[in-house]
C-alpha cells in the first residue's frame, strides 16, 4: 500500500525534480531518486523513508 | 509521528542547496538570501514559520498531482 | 475606445516593492499601446490622502495596488495604510482591483465584496517571487523574477484585452502553469528548482472574489 502510493507520486514527479531532498533519516538528506532505489529494493532504510513519508503527507 | 525538529532539518537540507546569487522576497518581510532563511527556520520565527509552511506546500503539491 | 479609467499604484521604497515597480512597466507600456486612460501614482504620491482622493475623484474602474500588505490592508508608500478594513474599504464600491500585495485577499479582500466591490483579486498569504542578486539594479533584466511578474502581469493585460476577471484570472494561472511546466522540464535552466517552489506557492495563494463576469 505504502510502495502504491510512493510509486504513484514518483511516477508522475517530473525528472528534475526527482534530485530534490525530500526527508532526512539519521542526518542524511535523502532526495526522491535515492528513496526510489531504497523503496524498490526494499531496504530498511526504505521502510524509514517510506514511513517518513506518509508521516510527512509527501506521498 | 513526524517531529517540527524533523521538519525544521528537512527545509534547511533543502535550502542549503539554494544557490548563492538568489534571494526570496517574502512580502513586507523583506529578501533573504539563503543562510538568512536558514536562520530564520532555525530559530522558528514567524519568517521562518513561513519559510516552512510554503517548503511543505510545495513537496505536498506532487502528492495531489499538482504541476 | 473604452472610456474607463485604471489606477496602478507603485510604490518604490524597498527592494521589493523596486521590482513591482520596474515590472509593472510593461503593464503601462500595454495601456499606452493601447490608448487606455490610466493614472499612474509613483513612490511618494502613494499615500491614503492623494490615493483616496483620486478613487473618489477620478473614479477608476480598474485599481492595481502594488506594493506590501496585510491581512486587512493595502500599504503604499513607507508602508503606510491606504486601504483597510472597517476604515475606507467602502470608496472601492463598484471597481475591479487587483491587489499584488501579500495577504490582502484573506480579509481586506472579502470584506470589499461585502461591500459591493465588483471583483477583487489578490493574494491570500505573502506574494513570494525569487531575485538574482547580481541584478538587483536592473529588475527588468532579472530572469529569475520574469516568470513571477509575467504571470501576474498577465491578469492585468488580459482585463486591459476586455476579457472578464473570470478569464484574466484563468490566463494568470495559466500563465503560472506555463512556467511551472517549463521550469519542470529535464532541459530547464539553472535555479529551476527554487522558482518552481514559489511559482507554485503563488499561484495557488491567487484568490478571485466576488463577480468573475466584470469587465473593464
Amino acid at each position: 500500500m505504502s510502495l502504491e502510493r510512493f510509486m504513484k507520486v514518483f511516477s508522475n514527479l517530473p525528472i528534475n525534480v526527482r534530485k530534490e531532498i525530500i526527508v532526512v533519516i539519521d542526518d542524511q538528506p535523502i532526495t526522491w531518486n535515492v528513496a526510489y532505489n531504497e523503496i524498490k529494493h526494499n531496504t530498511e532504510l526504505g521502510k524509514q523513508i517510506l514511513k517518513k513519508l506518509i508521516e510527512l503527507d509527501v506521498i | 509521528m513526524v517531529t517540527e525538529d524533523e521538519i525544521k532539518k528537512l527545509v534547511i537540507a533543502r535550502l542549503m542547496t539554494m544557490p548563492e546569487h538568489l534571494k526570496v522576497s517574502i512580502g513586507g518581510y523583506g529578501m533573504f538570501d539563503k543562510y538568512a532563511l536558514i536562520s530564520h527556520v532555525e530559530k522558528n520565527d514567524e519568517i521562518g514559520k513561513k519559510i516552512i509552511e510554503m517548503d511543505m506546500h510545495y513537496l505536498k503539491s506532487f502528492k495531489k498531482g499538482d504541476k | 475606445m473604452n472610456d474607463e479609467k485604471m489606477f496602478i499604484t507603485r510604490p518604490n521604497y524597498d527592494d521589493t516593492t523596486s521590482y513591482l515597480f520596474h515590472w509593472s512597466e510593461n503593464i503601462i507600456e500595454f495601456a499606452e499601446n493601447k490608448n487606455i486612460n490610466f493614472i499612474d501614482f509613483k513612490g511618494e504620491r502613494v499615500n491614503k490622502k492623494d490615493v483616496e482622493k483620486l478613487i473618489v475623484k477620478q473614479n477608476p474602474k480598474l485599481i492595481v495596488f502594488n506594493g506590501h500588505g496585510s491581512d486587512d490592508a493595502i500599504y503604499g508608500h513607507n508602508d503606510e495604510t491606504l486601504i483597510k478594513t472597517g476604515e475606507n474599504e467602502k470608496i472601492l464600491k463598484s471597481k475591479i482591483v487587483y491587489s499584488v500585495t501579500c495577504n490582502s485577499a484573506k480579509k481586506l479582500g472579502p470584506e470589499t465584496v461585502k461591500s459591493g466591490i465588483r471583483t477583487f483579486i489578490g493574494y491570500e498569504n505573502p506574494f513570494v517571487f525569487l531575485v538574482d542578486k547580481n541584478k538587483t539594479c536592473t529588475p527588468l533584466l532579472d530572469k529569475v523574477a520574469e516568470p513571477f511578474f509575467d504571470s501576474s502581469n498577465q491578469l492585468v493585460i488580459s482585463l486591459l484585452k476586455s476579457r472578464t476577471t473570470g478569464e484574466a484570472y484563468n490566463k494568470s494561472q495559466s500563465t503560472f502553469n506555463k512556467w511551472i511546466e517549463f521550469f519542470q522540464r529535464s532541459d530547464a535552466p539553472q535555479d529551476s528548482l527554487f522558482i518552481l517552489r514559489w511559482l507554485i506557492w503563488d499561484r495557488d495563494c491567487q484568490k478571485l472574489l466576488g463577480d468573475e463576469n466584470s469587465l473593464f
